[in-house]
């Protein structure tokens, strides 16, 4: 099953619309660093390109998005979802194998008519596993699992069961004790709550609050994993605004820190690093763009902010000691050397 | 002498936080919202969107009233929580009088064939907006957003999302005593389509959507015809009452010995104010001055609200304006009262005037 891509790409416009303005747009950052993996559609063309080296370009089929990336020891492998030829949207799984693109096939359906937000699962340098939210709406969406043996799929694994509404955002890792931890948005009949669940030794944990229960939005949760656990960060309505919260996972248990950002902080991401991770969102008031740094332990250390002069997103060219650089793709995906910016980094208080 | 100074410090530090009246301002809508609401994708007007429409249809006049365009483009509902705020605040001596909240689209629109956000997340944050408006002074109105458009990207899973959030608006603002603009039913309404089967018409009629480069475009951005369409609705709403008439204002009057009055009043006739402003003037200008939601502060004919925090004894004189969604009146007559806290009895009864008694016996 190695089929390379067909193209026939029309609806890839979608963020220049939404954006108002062309530029490349869509960014997905897996990790940072001079070998730093990122994603970017730009107009028709889905591109995945290591930070300083040419990229491959993915002649996508049409409405084809990406929604998860993560490097393998050959490669990389991507998660993210197309139109089939019936002009149903379902999943699109795709890896690049030692310079060669693959579209790999798709676990069996759970019990919906829609399915989206792959996430892929990878352990030990390849693909291990593929987490998804299905329904036959998008209230009524569920996470299901399943694992992938090199060759083919296990049996699909229902995650989260049914809630008494929709649930979606997933993101999830493996970490390094071959667990897998898996977080999304669940609706509790009142608000949105950041839930997770761990697959250890083939047994889903039965699903559960990252945090203690309220009646606010925590909402867009981001995962990664670290050398011993992992950090969840998500956007948290504080009564009058949204800030990011985080917590830590010790492999036991969950430690939620106080909230940092400005005024209207949402849509956090955790891009890997070498030393652990980047915490980057945006806010509203100030407008900046910021970046937290998350040590190896996943505590958070150091914090910078630049001021927002774009809505697209940065990529993270990797941490140096003293500084954070910021950069744009341009429009034909690289990184445009004029548009790197240095932020010092300051002590997180 | 030492009142006096109390009185004029207290009427300077009030006064300095306090709006003009209102009577003389031009009346303002505020349209918040996205990409649509900034008129991105205009093709005959650009960025005039359906703001400018609006403003036109209304009749404005640069001395009479104004529609303010606040749309960004890109925006959700998670960061218009914030910028609402931002946009109030920067609203100039008087709040606006009512805000157009139209958003959401772009909570829906994501990349992927799934929201990231959910409906009640989006209707939570759109509550939220209406709120803070409200808060300032401002009369909320929320609209439904327009289809995603058909022909585009993820097709129907997202305008089932669209519809589910309409419905949910329209409740919200049916409970929350908030007028529902139905963008969603104006350029998409129930009918046939050309082969004579029922279906909503934005399932085969996409006229009133704007064409990115020949093709679709996906995030459902209206054309000239949309934003038509969208400021008609808009206009009906708000044309649908006419500008309320002169409330009444009833007690207190006199002498009192309450520093915290309750002032009361009769609600004009026809009863069509959404929102009244109150306000307390007195010697060092004015003392108290507020707009109060008319489903929170009346009761039948009669409407009421607090004085806080307490005023000191002295001469009073308070008024009453009505407005809704179309304009709003003048200040209506006076009343006048007088504190005096060191009074046993309220009502008059030390000052010998008995207006507000029931009965005397001579």
């Amino acid at each position: 099953m190695s089929n390379r891509f067909s193209a026939i790409s029309l609806g890839l416009l979608a963020l220049l619309s939404a954006e108002g303005r062309p530029a490349a747009a869509e960014l997905l950052q897996a990790t940072a660093g001079e070998q730093g993996l990122y994603s970017v559609r730009i107009s028709e063309q889905l591109i995945v390109r290591r930070i300083g080296s040419e990229g491959t370009s993915i002649d996508a089929p049409q409405s084809s998005d990406l929604y998860s990336l993560r490097p393998t020891a050959h490669g990389w492998v991507a998660g993210g979802h197309a139109l089939t030829d019936t002009g149903d949207a379902d999943l699109l799984l795709v890896q690049q194998f030692e310079g060669q693109l693959e579209m790999l096939p798709l676990p069996d359906k759970g019990a919906g008519m829609l399915r989206g937000q792959p996430v892929v699962l990878v352990s030990g340098g390849g693909l291990v596993g593929l987490a998804w939210v299905e329904g036959d709406r998008q209230s009524d969406l569920q996470v299901w699992a399943a694992r992938w043996t090199g060759s083919e799929w296990g049996e699909t694994e229902p995650v989260s069961g049914p809630g008494p509404g929709s649930q979606l955002a997933l993101a999830g890792a493996v970490l390094e004790d071959s667990s897998w931890l898996l977080v999304w948005t669940g609706f509790d009949g009142e608000d949105d709550e950041t839930l997770f669940s761990r697959k250890v030794q083939g047994i889903w944990s039965t699903p559960e609050l990252v945090h203690s229960d309220n009646q606010v939005p925590d909402i867009t949760p981001a995962l990664v994993a670290l050398s011993d656990g992992a950090v969840a960060a998500w956007s948290w309505f504080d009564g009058s605004d949204y800030r990011i919260k985080t917590a830590r996972f010790d492999g036991q248990d969950w430690t939620v820190n106080e909230a940092i950002g400005g005024k209207g902080s949402v849509y956090p991401t955790l891009v890997s690093t070498e030393l652990g991770a980047q915490l980057l969102f945006h806010s509203v008031s100030p407008e900046t763009w910021t970046v937290v740094e998350v040590d190896a332990t996943g505590l958070l250390s150091r914090i910078t902010s630049l001021p927002k002069s774009t809505r697209s997103r940065p990529l993270l060219l990797g941490p140096t000691s003293d500084e954070v650089r910021f950069a744009w793709p341009s429009e034909t995906g690289m990184i445009d050397d004029a548009s790197i910016r240095n932020q010092p980094w300051e002590p997180l208080r | 002498m030492r009142l006096a100074v109390r009185f004029f410090l207290r009427g300077v530090l009030i006064g300095a936080f306090l709006s003009a009246p209102a009577s003389g301002q031009i009346f303002r809508w505020l349209a918040f919202g996205d990409s649509i609401t900034a008129g991105w994708s205009d093709d005959i007007n650009p960025s005039g969107g359906y703001p400018g429409r609006l403003e036109n249809d209304l009749g404005c006049t640069p001395s009479t009233c104004q529609v303010v365009e606040r749309g960004l483009s890109g925006e959700t509902t998670s960061e218009g929580v914030t910028r609402i705020r931002q946009v109030l605040n920067n609203s100039g001596p008087d709040p606006y009088d009512v805000a157009l909240i139209m958003e959401g689209t772009n909570d829906i629109f994501q990349p992927n064939n799934i929201s990231n956000v959910s409906i009640p997340t989006i209707m939570f944050n759109l509550n939220q907006m209406a709120t803070k408006a409200e808060k300032a002074g401002t009369e909320a109105v929320l609209a439904s957003i327009i289809w995603l458009h058909p022909g585009g990207q993820h097709g129907t899973s997202r305008d089932q999302l669209v519809e589910n959030l309409r419905n949910r608006i329209s409740s919200s603002a049916r409970t929350n005593s908030r007028l529902f603009a139905d963008t969603w039913s104006r350029l998409c309404p129930d009918g046939q389509d050309q082969h004579g089967h029922s279906q909503n018409a934005c399932f085969w009629n996409h006229d009133h959507y704007w064409l990115n480069g020949g093709q679709p475009d996906v995030v459902g951005h209206p054309n000239s015809s949309g934003f038509r369409m969208i400021a008609d609705e808009f206009f009906a709403l708000i044309d649908s009452s006419p500008v309320p008439g002169l409330a009444v204002p009833s007690t207190p009057s006199g002498m009192i010995n309450d520093a915290t009055p309750i002032l009361t009043w009769t609600k004009e006739s026809p009863a069509l104010a959404s929102w009244y402003q109150v306000r307390v003037t007195g010697p060092g200008g004015t003392y108290f001055q507020t707009w109060v939601k008319a489903s929170q502060v009346c009761s039948g004919s009669t409407c009421s609200t607090e004085v806080t925090p307490s005023l000191d004894d002295n001469s009073y004189a308070w008024q009453v304006m009505s407005r809704n969604a179309r304009g709003r009146n003048g200040w209506s007559s006076q009343r006048s009262f007088t504190i005096d806290t060191t009074a046993i009895f309220d009502d008059g009864f030390e000052s010998g005037d008995t207006s507000a008694w029931s009965s005397t016996v001579q």
